[in-house]
């Protein structure tokens, strides 16, 4: 608990020194922001007034993102923004990571994620703190996205950190701590039923039962020698049932006319689930500094640069092995044998003990550094408005870490005390060894004129901008680079009429000659209908509008590897001759280079509404859009003969339809002293291969065509074979030996086979077609309330552990396999082996399972003392508050143990948390 | 004018800044290390490492399908204890045209693509740059031209009909690619004999690679040792229903050509050991010699540390005559009508050398340590998932020393082709075209010479028939675990019969017959044929499918390829 003291002091210094340094600075006069009292939205490069706004955005911003105890930002942004979907995996400490879906899935090519911006450069989600970020925005239209050119197609998520505001410094600090619980996790049985079962399954495979007493069920359960006859609860024995975090920060900010300031720090801290051991563990400090000054009239510099520094301990054996052996390693093995060692076999060298305590440990370090400095000048004197500027930004992380590894000897007590012995005991390697080591290094320069004017009704709003941008990493060719001039022009009428057109020309270093550019144009418009004269009687409606935009966006995110256009042969892959142990000189050729190769297109359609009625008390919006995905990246491996005998060439040739429809409503109102609000968020998009790499005449089951781009395909089951002469009458499996007990799987092309051929679409694409969330809060004389659901829907997942296929452990549901003289009747479940089955354990309707979940993500309750009070310790703001986050679940995978969201988490990865926080905020 | 001015200053930073952006998006030539085309034939080892490299698609035989399974398990000489095998699918007709464990298609087409490059550019940039002296580009020529031909064979034996490739395709040119005819067999054979000549013109004419540097590589004998297989299959009777005697004289004479030249007498001391170690005297073709032990792992029987995948079964048992047979009765006849044998101890008595190919019951596996196959025995049937099914073990290719809980390791090399194998071609060729002929009885002598068996005595006239059982049998032993058998079935037409119907094993069982005067317990062991395995074999399986994703491409295309019969 060392680390969370030095993290405290080190904010507390922060904030002391850099207090001090400020104090000159607070008898600043008060200003309020004099131009203009709209919102202001951050779009791509800028903010733009929302009058103004053409686009489809939806932001997140801080004051909602603080209602979550996460401290990984991805997470936080479950059901709070329109549009978004993501899906994360496990919350080992310091390894947090989730999929982004904007807009469902729009092509099937390998490059589908959006781009993730901090402040405009490129970077990771983990490496920002939430409490730095003043919003996040997803860009989701042709117009919003049209300045990112041939990267835009995929949407793009963005990242603003706060910055100061002229007017007295604010400083607030924020302290919290939390334990973390795993939402779900999944439930083996005892000892004495899994021997129970894996006789059956020894049966079912015609294998004869060792004679061995250990493995005889009925020695279990009955007072027995517990070592020799153990019934071990792995889970219960190398978890904790709860890890522990902190987080504190504090921040500076304000500003005189001359220079605004934004100081934070922040750390956090957390621990992990494993007992027996204090090697788990995450720090990660955050330091930020965002200055605007004001250099002489008319010209202004930002410059912001900020620091994450993050540490790792964790045993040498991954998070993914460690559940794994705790999910897999046998329960009749005793914790620790009597004599202390540790238990195992040959066949069971994956003790969980053994993994979490002596395979050694490692430190995983990370620092990212992130600096910014823009200067921007005003040329009022030649065009009131047009200022020019420039802008250098570089994002830049080094992982490396240091291992110290050991192994451990398994030990067997035989039934006559004696021992047997399975690898061998080394003590810890004496010297640090360097793991995983990598850099890179993002680097943005760009520079243009921007143009802001209003001329009585008339208002303008333009820019040209050049931008180069690279990311070097290590190896050849290690500068990745694009290139792009975007501009966008504005025109707004009277807050009545609002016409865009921006346009990107902008390139990939990807492909070559004619097919490295595109012009990337966008067209919207808006019209407050609100701000019409004939609707000055309606004054009901506080705000009406109604948006459209069409444009083209690129694509030139070709998943793996680089350079398509360019034939590459490699070194290497020599042969052995004569006998020697040296490989020969080798060279071979690669995938076959395509030089027409180019990025996919989108063509983006979005028309919109956003409301406000009754005094701004009811408000939302609808957005409906179509997006047309062409000259997606395939390989046409379907179509083009084998002979060619070499890896197919990436061709521009996939096509994808996306469609769907976002909403939002809320109402907000107050009764006296007491506020209260409901908002709802709700997004559905369908995805639809038009185009696909293959053949004609394929049966309607077999085509991907029509089918969304994640849909997953199996074999259709029809129950369970119950005799030999049942199997003897159906088409052969071409995946084993089938038996009584297997699964009997629609013939759908009646060839007498059952093989892939035979597959169909089960179930829903496995990003999920509707995503949504609603919350909800309220406020009174104080006390706040909010609570927040998100879920998704139409969605599935292909579970393939054990906890539904028995083997190297058993859950309940092995009950519901195939016995004969049983249940062969009502059993669901295939009979039960110890051999790799494949003919029932691969792709069918029995594993693939509804992945929808409605889940409470977070919840909060907090207090803000009366100012009054404060104000006498010189105390602006006082807010103690309790929240939690993945409260609880509502899906079809907790019966089973397993979580919806990802359904191999707390079984062979790290489990989901829930968290339950309280903390303190003190503003002065 | 001066607003005028600012703009234009402005206006032309602009436009310098993107004039000079414009090669942004190249290649950094001081971090591009990239290999192009050009730079592969034009240096010296890399014109020869893409040569080399194309020995890696040679595939060994020792595990086909990844699960320590062999191709013999497919037929009556084996079972693989492995229930998870794939080899299990060609046994119970689970080969479709949309799957199939032994498709090859695409890896040998890989392959030839490989050779049709280096053959180009022999006469293109390497010959340019001379980054190969011009002196051995015709061994280079050779080797390429004999892989090329070895390939197209693979493809041959398992599809019929397949693609003669000889050009590097582009892949952008569909049209052109779709317009390469699908070939019958005797078309593609006679391409593949006429390469091997073509091949064996260019190859280093030594008698056996004694040089260690060109182990690995084909010498002249080896395109000739090919042609003599593939005209032999040629000739077979799934090849030549009509039995065109045309045909075996082409077998003959291509495999009388190859021992006329190179035929070299060393009569094998041990069978076993010759296979269990590097021996090049009969190898005409094999893979780089490599040390491993992954091959004992799969085959040291289960109380050895190994997995005990492949068991041999009684049938192939009972094909090993008893030691000094030597007419042609007790050469085919079970050894149980023999009257050496003891039916209470059927492996006490000395058989044919090379029954050392076999682990059976009691067999001193490792000093002081013996094989114990009994029901209830640490080997024995059922004792665990992978124990053996027939109460025999792999012994060819295994070394039985190797400790394998210490990883030690040894060489092995997958054979090609060896010598035996072409007197056997020989042999059987000449026995169809002139029948029962004393020049058939040298033949088969000359054989078991080299082999190190007893010498043939032709007692009395035997027909065409009853000769050709007798060289079908002794390839079957000679040859056994080296991937023939398993077309030499098809090619005969046998494998209707022989591979439909229950291979057996042995199964052992032990009982107490009191104790000696210490105590220890006596036992009798009781021996019973049992069936292990029913086996089916539909007559489309003579041929693999052509497999179903390549006709439907060219379906697609509107072409319609031959598919074999049946599928």
């Amino acid at each position: 608990m060392n680390m969370q003291n030095i993290i405290f002091t080190a904010a507390l210094a922060v904030f002391v020194s850099v207090g001090t340094l400020a104090y000159g600075n607070e008898k600043a006069a008060v200003q309020k922001d004099s131009i203009s009292s709209d919102r202001y939205i951050t779009v791509a490069y800028g903010e733009r007034s929302e009058d103004m706004m053409t686009g489809a955005i939806s932001v997140l911003d801080a004051e909602r993102m603080e209602s979550s105890p996460e401290i990984s930002l991805d997470r936080i942004l479950k059901g709070n923004l329109t549009g978004l979907t993501v899906i994360s995996s496990g919350d080992e400490p310091g390894y947090f990571s989730s999929e982004f879906y904007i807009r469902g899935t729009g092509t099937y090519g390998a490059g589908r994620q959006p781009l993730v911006l901090i402040d405009g450069i490129e970077g990771s989600i983990d490496q920002v703190n939430p409490g730095e970020v003043e919003s996040v925005s997803v860009l989701k239209d042709a117009s919003a996205l049209a300045l990112y050119g041939i990267r835009g197609a995929n949407g793009a998520i963005l990242i603003k950190t706060k910055r100061g505001t002229e007017g007295e410094t604010k400083v607030s600090v924020k302290a919290q701590t939390a334990f973390l619980t795993p939402t779900v996790m999944p439930e083996y049985i005892n000892s004495k039923d899994y021997l129970y079962y894996r006789a059956v399954a020894m049966a079912n495979d015609g294998l004869v039962i060792p004679s061995d007493p250990r493995l005889n069920p009925d020695m279990y359960g009955v007072g027995n020698d517990s070592y020799l006859y153990p019934n071990t609860d792995w889970y219960g024995e190398m978890l904790k049932g709860y890890a522990m975090q902190q987080n504190y920060s504090a921040s500076i900010s304000g500003g005189t006319s001359k220079i605004k300031y934004y100081v934070y720090a922040g750390g956090v801290y957390q621990s992990g689930l494993y007992r027996h051991t204090d090697k788990l563990s995450y720090t990660a400090i955050n330091l930020r500094s965002n200055l605007d000054i004001n250099v002489f009239e008319h010209f202004t510099v930002n410059m912001d640069l900020s620091t994450r520094v993050e540490q790792r301990v964790t045993p040498l054996s991954s998070a993914s092995s460690i559940f794994t052996a705790m999910s897999s390693f046998p329960s009749y093995f005793p914790l620790v044998n009597r004599n202390g060692t540790l238990a195992g076999s040959a066949e069971y060298s994956n003790n969980p003990m053994g993994l979490i305590t002596q395979s050694g440990y490692g430190n995983q370090n990370s620092r990212y550094l992130l600096g910014n400095v823009r200067a921007n000048y005003d040329l009022v004197k030649v065009l009131p408005g047009l200022s020019l500027y420039a802008q250098y930004s570089f994002n830049t992380y080094k992982h490396y870490g240091r291992q110290k590894s050991q192994s451990f000897a398994l030990y067997r007590e035989n039934l006559d005390g004696t021992y047997s012995v399975y690898g061998q005991d080394t003590d810890l390697s004496l010297s640090y060894e360097q793991m995983n080591d990598d850099y890179a290094l993002f680097m943005l320069f760009m520079g243009g004129a921007e143009y802001h004017k209003s001329f009585g009704r008339h208002q303008f709003d333009g820019s040209f901008n050049v931008q180069l941008s690279s990311k070097e990493y290590t190896g050849n060719n290690p500068n990745a680079k694009q290139l792009n001039y975007f501009g966008h022009i504005a025109y707004g009428y009277d807050k009545r009429y609002v016409v865009e057109l921006a346009a990107s020309y902008s390139g990939s270093e990807d492909f070559i000659d004619d097919n490295r550019f595109g012009f990337f144009p966008s067209l919207s418009a808006a019209w407050n209908v609100s701000n019409e004269s004939f609707m000055k009687e309606a004054d009901f409606v506080d705000k009406l509008k109604l948006r459209a935009s069409y444009g083209i966006l690129g694509n030139s995110n070709i998943g793996l590897g680089r350079f398509p256009s360019d034939p590459t042969y490699y070194k290497g892959g020599g042969y052995y001759f004569g006998g020697s142990t040296t490989v020969s000189d080798g060279a071979y050729e690669g995938m076959i280079s395509n030089p027409d190769i180019t990025f996919e297109t989108s063509y983006n359609a979005n028309v919109g509404i956003d409301f406000a009625l009754l005094g701004n008390t009811l408000y939302g919006s609808l957005d409906l859009f179509d997006q047309k995905r062409v000259d997606i990246i395939t390989q046409r491996t379907a179509t083009k003969p084998a002979i060619i005998g070499q890896v197919l060439p990436y061709e521009n040739y996939g096509e994808v339809t996306n469609r769907g429809v976002e909403v939002v409503l809320g109402y907000k109102n107050k009764v006296k002293d007491f506020n209260y609000y409901v908002e709802a968020n709700l997004s559905f998009a369908r995805s639809r291969v038009d185009v696909y790499d293959e053949v004609s005449g394929l049966s309607a089951w077999e085509s991907r065509v029509g089918k969304p781009v994640t849909q997953l395909w199996g074999l259709q089951a029809q129950g369970l074979f119950q005799s030999q002469d049942e199997i003897d009458a159906w088409a052969q499996s071409v995946y084993s030996v089938v038996k009584p007990g297997d699964i009997k799987y629609a013939d759908l092309n009646g060839d007498g086979f059952i093989d892939d051929a035979d597959e169909k679409p089960i179930g829903n694409p496995t990003v999920p077609e509707l995503v949504g969330g609603l919350r909800l809060g309220m406020e009174y004389k104080g006390i706040d309330f909010s609570m927040l659901f998100s879920g998704i829907a139409n969605r599935s997942v292909y579970v393939s552990n054990n906890v539904l296929w028995p083997g190297s452990n058993m859950t309940s549901v092995v009950e519901d396999c195939w016995q004969k003289g049983k249940n062969e009747g009502s059993a669901k479940y295939p009979r039960l082996t110890t051999l790799t089955n494949n003919h029932n354990y691969r792709e069918n309707s029995l594993w693939i399972i509804n992945g929808d979940y409605l889940r409470i993500q977070n919840v909060e309750l907090g207090y803000t003392l009366p100012q009054k009070i404060t104000r006498k310790i010189y105390i602006d703001r006082l807010r103690v508050f309790a929240n939690a986050s993945n409260l609880f679940s509502f899906d079809n995978l907790k019966k089973f143990g397993l979580n919806a969201e990802n359904p191999d988490i707390g079984v062979t990865a790290y489990p989901q948390m829930a968290v339950y926080n309280v903390g303190l905020s003190v503003s002065f | 004018m001066r607003k005028i001015l600012y703009i234009q200053i402005c206006l032309f930073m602009m436009i310098a800044g993107l004039s000079s952006c414009s090669d942004y998006l190249d290649k950094d030539p001081r971090t591009d290390t990239s290999i192009y085309y050009e730079d592969v034939f034009s240096d010296p080892k890399l014109a020869r490492g893409f040569l080399n490299n194309i020995y890696n698609s040679l595939q060994e035989g020792f595990d086909p399908f990844g699960d320590g399974s062999m191709l013999d398990a497919a037929t009556d000489d084996a079972v693989c204890s492995n229930a998870n095998a794939l080899v299990h699918l060609f046994n119970n007709g689970g080969i479709s045209p949309s799957y199939n464990p032994d498709d090859v298609w695409e890896h040998y087409y890989t392959a030839i693509r490989k050779c049709n490059i280096f053959l180009k550019e022999l006469d293109g940039i390497i010959a340019q740059t001379n980054s190969i002296p011009e002196n051995e580009r015709d061994v280079c020529r050779g080797e390429a031209i004999f892989l090329r031909a070895f390939f197209h064979f693979e493809l041959l034996k398992r599809y019929q009909r397949i693609f003669w490739v000889d050009e590097v395709y582009d892949a952008f040119d569909t049209d052109e690619i779709f317009k390469t005819e699908q070939l019958d067999f005797h078309a593609v054979a006679d391409r593949i004999a006429a390469d091997c000549d073509a091949a064996y013109e260019l190859l280093p004419k030594v008698k056996y690679s004694s040089d260690a540097a060109l182990k690995g590589h084909p010498i002249a004998s080896a395109p000739k040792a090919l042609k003599s297989r593939v005209l032999l299959y040629a000739a077979s009777p799934l090849n030549n229903p009509s039995g065109d005697l045309a045909l075996w004289l082409k077998a003959e004479e291509a495999a009388k050509d190859f021992l006329d030249e190179f035929k070299k007498i060393h009569p094998k001391q041990s069978y076993v050991g010759y296979f269990s170690k590097i021996d090049d005297k009969e190898v005409i073709f094999a893979t780089g010699p490599r040390s491993t032990n992954t091959f004992e792992k799969y085959n040291f029987p289960v109380s050895y540390g190994g997995q005990g995948m492949i068991n041999p079964t009684q049938d192939l048992v009972d094909c090993y005559a008893m030691r000094g047979s030597t007419n042609l009765d007790e050469l085919t006849g079970s050894p149980a009508t023999t009257n050496t044998y003891n039916p209470d101890a059927p492996y006490a008595a000395r058989r044919d050398l090379r029954f050392e190919a076999i682990v059976y019951d009691s067999m001193e596996y490792k000093v002081d340590n013996f094989v114990e196959t009994f029901v209830g025995g640490k080997d024995g049937l059922g004792s665990s998932n992978n124990a053996t099914k027939t109460g025999y073990y792999l012994q060819k290719y295994i070394t039985r020393s190797l400790d394998l809980s210490k990883d030690q390791t040894q060489m092995h090399h997958w054979i090609f082709f060896r010598t035996s194998e072409i007197m056997l071609n020989y042999a059987e060729a000449l026995c169809m075209r002139v029948g029962a002929d004393a020049s058939v009885v040298t033949a088969i002598k000359d054989f078991r010479s080299m082999a190190g068996l007893s010498t043939f005595r032709n007692v009395q006239d035997y027909t065409q028939e009853e000769m050709l059982e007798y060289i079908k049998k002794e390839r079957r032993i000679e040859l056994a675990f080296e991937g023939h058998r398993f077309w030499d079935l098809r090619r005969w037409k046998d494998a209707e019969t022989v591979l439909n119907r229950p291979v057996h094993g042995m199964k052992i069982t032990r009982t107490q017959v009191g104790a000696d005067d210490n105590g220890t317990p006596l036992y009798k062991k009781n021996y019973e044929i049992i069936e292990v395995e029913n086996r089916t074999f539909d007559p489309k399986m003579y041929w693999y499918p052509i497999p179903r994703k390549e006709i439907l491409k060219y379906r697609n295309a509107g072409i319609e390829l031959k598919q074999n019969p049946g599928y």
